[in-house]
């Protein structure tokens, strides 16, 4: 067979399997590809070598396909993974007044959006404009990450003390939240350096050290939430047309690529950072415009960040897909870059295909069966997906997780803090004195 | 007894009716018609605190977990990718020699390598370890036993390396090396200590990024020492780097070309010593039946390979590659000969080509060609360029003092000496100020003009003679050196 044929073989594959797990509430693309490639290197002890031709499409059909579809899950599911935090509120807002169906394709016209900029204007300038760029921010790219967390912290608002008697009470009315956010910061912060600096998952599973923590801070709370729910889902009308112009598109498009490009570009900023920073940036009030922006910063990071792992000149490592991918192979030459260019296009059409049926049947599966039991279903699956990778431990640390995740739930913060996990050790480390907290905190 | 529902209330929770009269008592927690205590509902309240106390419970237990354990000690031969970010230990005998990198006269970086006889891992530290491992003079040498933890990297391609994160956890135990022959040096030799005499210095050609090759010869064999510019800069002793000295050598066995090649990463490796070594003298051991001098070439040996050197004195580039050779006319002062060599030469040596006064050390068949004897070449690697070395300390130049230094004229070049402020980058190069007790005059450092490793070494602090054109340039005194061979640091 071809070379042709087995990377658009292995790209629809990784496509309709990744459309399919990303519409289960709270399982990530990453833990699948985490899984995958302990899969590759088994087969490697049994002399069997897949060509790069076979997984590497297949890593970048299963990124693009989840970071178009998991906005299913987030919107009638309310399941949403960090990236989809700003999707929520503004989601569940449609999926209350029977528009779950609406919103979801908005959100997905959002990503074939961020698929176009990404082909047709990223792409093209990455290996001219990236290699440039990343030579003159990378002495400052620390200070970079220091500016973020603090714009994280510092917008974060007062929620309530507007009624009620002066005093103590009304003080601590509105700065708990606050508190709660910075108190996640920290504690997602410290948990980090555990895990960067001594963790105690075996060193043989140390490529998925962050994992369970992850999952515990993201995953469990929601679907923990979406079971202890009460909340009733409407009946969903599944319309024919969508409330969106082109106006609504091409603001969506230029604040969406805004963040999901800084968010792919710098180091440990996410796709939900990135739209933070782009909201704030743009000031883009219209609620349709908030949720297809979402959707292009969402896919433009996630896809983005690996494309650029294959950007030839550039060497960047970006988002969990590309560290996953970087034991495994290394990019050298354009045909690799072409190769999953191609890739990536094949697998945003197959995937924006995809969604309209694939929405239509969680929305009959939601009629027939209630959510609650889904988000159960889910919780019991990557609970078995932390264990089968990280044992007993990443179960601990999942736990452990979880308590730091339900605090921006319970508090009403944003769980955004809960990437303190990441972006304190990592500005820490970027700063050159992370390894002086390290020992400090006798880590290390 | 059948419970009475007042009407409209089927579908109150029980949570609002006292449990033991049944009443409707709403959010009172005691009943107002009996007294009981209604059953309190879950505070939400109650549960935030419950998440905070398990966040925090959990975090501290997690934390002691982790302190608790030991750094897991891994053979290099057993390390996965799935070990990717593993923070490990581990213990070998170090198998290279350290390389210190630096910028702007800052280290960088330093890095060595690990053998722990299952394999061979490159060992890095970054900034404040680097320097804090050169501080406590942990900078590790060829043949030390060591034991180190850091974070393991895996890419692809096996390409692993351990990262060292705290400088307190590399424990280190130099070993003392007994000699060892050249004749018996082999790549798989590591770390060896070397005593013999240095046979010729051949310095890099100014302005291009060459090593110091130095052949050094003991009683048993030859073997040629590399070493950067760098490493040269911070020889105490200099003027001892010549023909004839005897030497102490800590080295690490390097392969190039395919030959076997000793390394030196630090200055303090290479010792000159006083004494006189029980070796033949150096020029003896050239005498060997594949060496020659031009003259011992004869048409007797055609079909032969020998060895020889000279000084280029002609260079004639095929005007027709592919169906003319390349020549090049070398002599010794016996005689001349020509050296041929085809297109695919040629192209191997690319940008490489031999000038008037080179010195050229090659190796070739010897053919007879229209009566005259030629060394046929087939390998780039068979030629070797080298430029000569100085002979004899170089003259102190007249250093003038700053503070005596007029208007400049056109293209007017002094010398003068003094002490480095802190450094300004400029587009292009880096000024130093350089101040002596008469004055301060800019040194100006272009990009071109004086390598990048060059400048590494130099700081702020240190005291250098430099030689250079003057230069006004708004308002104050420039001087710029031409390469890094007008600069001395002292």
């Amino acid at each position: 067979m071809s070379a042709f044929f087995i990377v658009l073989a292995s790209t629809l594959v990784g496509t309709v399997l990744s459309c399919v797990l990303a519409c289960l509430p709270g399982l990530h693309v990453y833990n699948i590809m985490g899984l995958l490639v302990m899969f590759i290197y088994l087969l490697a002890d049994y002399q069997i070598i897949l060509p790069p031709e076979a997984y590497l499409p297949f890593m970048a059909g299963m990124i693009v396909g989840w970071s178009m579809l998991n906005t299913i899950p987030a919107v009638l599911l309310g399941a949403p993974d960090e990236s989809a935090i700003f999707t929520v509120l503004p989601g569940q807002k449609y999926l209350m007044f029977g528009r779950g169906f609406e919103g979801t394709m908005i959100t997905g016209v959002g990503g074939l959006a961020g698929l176009f900029i990404l082909i047709f204007i990223i792409a093209p300038l990455a290996p001219i404009l990236l290699p440039l760029l990343q030579s003159v921010l990378r002495p400052y790219m620390g200070a970079i990450i220091w500016v973020i967390i603090t714009f994280i912290l510092m917008s974060e608002w007062p929620k309530g003390g507007n009624t009620g008697p002066a005093g103590f009470a009304k003080f601590f009315d509105a700065w708990k939240s606050l508190a709660a956010g910075l108190l996640t910061f920290l504690l997602a912060g410290f948990m980090g350096f555990i895990l960067l600096y001594r963790s105690p998952i075996s060193t043989e599973m140390a490529f998925q050290n962050i994992m369970p923590a992850f999952v515990g801070l993201f995953a469990i709370p929601w679907c923990l939430l979406n079971i202890l729910s009460a909340a009733e889902v409407p009946e969903q009308h599944i319309a024919d047309s969508l409330d969106v112009d082109a106006a609504t598109i091409l603001r969506s498009a230029a604040s969406g690529g805004l963040g999901g490009s800084f968010a792919a570009f710098f180091p440990v900023v996410t796709g939900g950072v990135g739209g933070l920073l782009a909201g704030h940036a743009t000031a883009q009030r219209d609620e349709r415009v908030f949720i297809m922006s979402q959707g292009v910063s969402k896919l433009i990071y996630y896809t983005g960040a690996f494309m650029f792992f294959f950007v030839p000149g550039l060497g960047l490592t970006r988002g969990g897909g590309a560290w996953i991918m970087k034991s495994l192979y290394t990019p050298q030459t354009s045909y690799d870059y072409l190769m999953i260019l191609g890739a990536i296009a094949i697998a945003g059409g197959v995937s924006y295909l995809m969604m309209e049926p694939l929405t239509r049947g969680v929305i009959v599966l939601i009629r027939k069966f209630n959510y609650r039991y889904i988000s159960l279903i889910a919780l019991g699956i990557i609970m078995l997906l932390v264990f089968l990778v990280t044992s007993w431990v990443g179960l601990f640390i999942m736990l452990v997780g979880t308590g730091i995740g339900l605090l921006p739930v319970l508090f009403a913060s944003r769980r955004l803090n809960c990437l303190g996990i990441l972006l304190l050790p990592i500005a820490c480390n970027m700063s050159g004195f992370g390894p002086t907290i390290a020992a400090w905190l006798h880590l290390v | 007894m059948k419970e009475t529902v007042l009407p409209g209330h089927e579908q109150q929770s029980s949570d609002i009716k006292c449990s033991s009269c049944g009443r409707f008592v709403g959010a009172l927690t005691r009943c107002p018609h009996c007294g009981a205590r209604v059953n309190k509902r879950l505070s939400v309240r109650a549960t935030r605190y419950a998440a905070v106390f398990l966040s925090v419970v959990g975090l501290g237990l997690l934390y002691w977990m982790a302190i608790s354990q030991k750094i897991p000690t891994v053979k290099i031969g057993d390390i996965t990718p799935t070990m990717n970010f593993a923070y490990v230990q581990i213990d070998g005998k170090v198998s290279s020699d350290t390389r210190i990198f630096k910028e702007s006269g800052l280290v960088r970086s330093l890095r060595f390598d690990i053998n722990d006889g299952t394999g061979e891992i490159p060992v890095t530290a970054y900034q404040s370890q680097a320097r804090e491992l050169i501080e406590k003079g942990l900078v590790p040498r060829p043949g030390d036993h060591i034991s180190v933890a850091g974070s393991l990297s895996v890419a692809a391609d096996d390409r692993v390396q351990l990262r060292i994160q705290v400088a307190d956890q590399v424990s280190l135990v130099q070993e003392e090396l007994g000699r060892t022959p050249i004749n018996e040096l082999t790549s798989e030799s590591g770390a060896v200590l070397i005593e013999g005499t240095i046979v010729k210095v051949m310095a890099p050609q100014p302005g291009k990024k060459q090593p110091w090759s130095v052949l050094v010869a003991d009683d048993t064999g030859t073997a040629n020492l590399s070493f950067w510019e760098d490493v040269y800069v911070d020889m105490e002793s200099k003027d001892k780097l010549i023909q004839g000295q005897n030497i102490r050598l800590r080295s690490s066995i390097k392969l190039y070309k395919g030959k076997i090649q000793l390394g030196l990463a630090r200055a303090a490796d290479l010792e000159f010593l006083d004494t006189t070594l029980t070796t033949p003298t150096p020029m003896k051991m050239l005498q060997r039946a594949d060496s020659l001098t031009i003259e011992e070439i004869t048409a007797d040996l055609k079909g032969q390979t020998i060895e020889t050197e000279g000084r280029v004195i002609q260079f004639q580039e095929s005007p027709t590659p592919g169906k003319a050779p390349t020549r090049i006319i070398i002599e010794d002062g016996t005689a001349t000969v020509t050296i041929v060599y085809w297109e695919n030469v040629t192209q191997e040596l690319g940008e490489k080509k031999p000038e008037e006064g080179t010195r050229l050390q090659v190796r070739g068949i010897v053919d007879v060609y229209k009566d005259t004897i030629q060394l046929k070449v087939n390998y780039a690697d068979q030629l070797e360029f080298y430029q000569m070395p100085p002979t004899k300390p170089e003259a102190k130049p007249d250093i003038t003092l700053i503070g005596e230094i007029g208007e400049p004229g056109e293209g007017e070049v002094v010398t003068v000496s003094g002490r480095l402020s802190a450094p300004k980058s400029i587009k292009s190069g880096v000024i130093y100020p350089l101040k002596d007790k008469t004055g301060a005059i800019q040194m100006l450092l272009w990009d071109r003009n004086i390598p990048g490793e060059f400048r590494d070494n130099l700081a702020s602090g240190k005291t250098v003679t430099v030689t250079g054109e003057l230069k006004l340039y708004k308002g104050e005194l420039e001087i710029i050196p031409e390469s890094s061979h007008a600069i001395r640091i002292h």
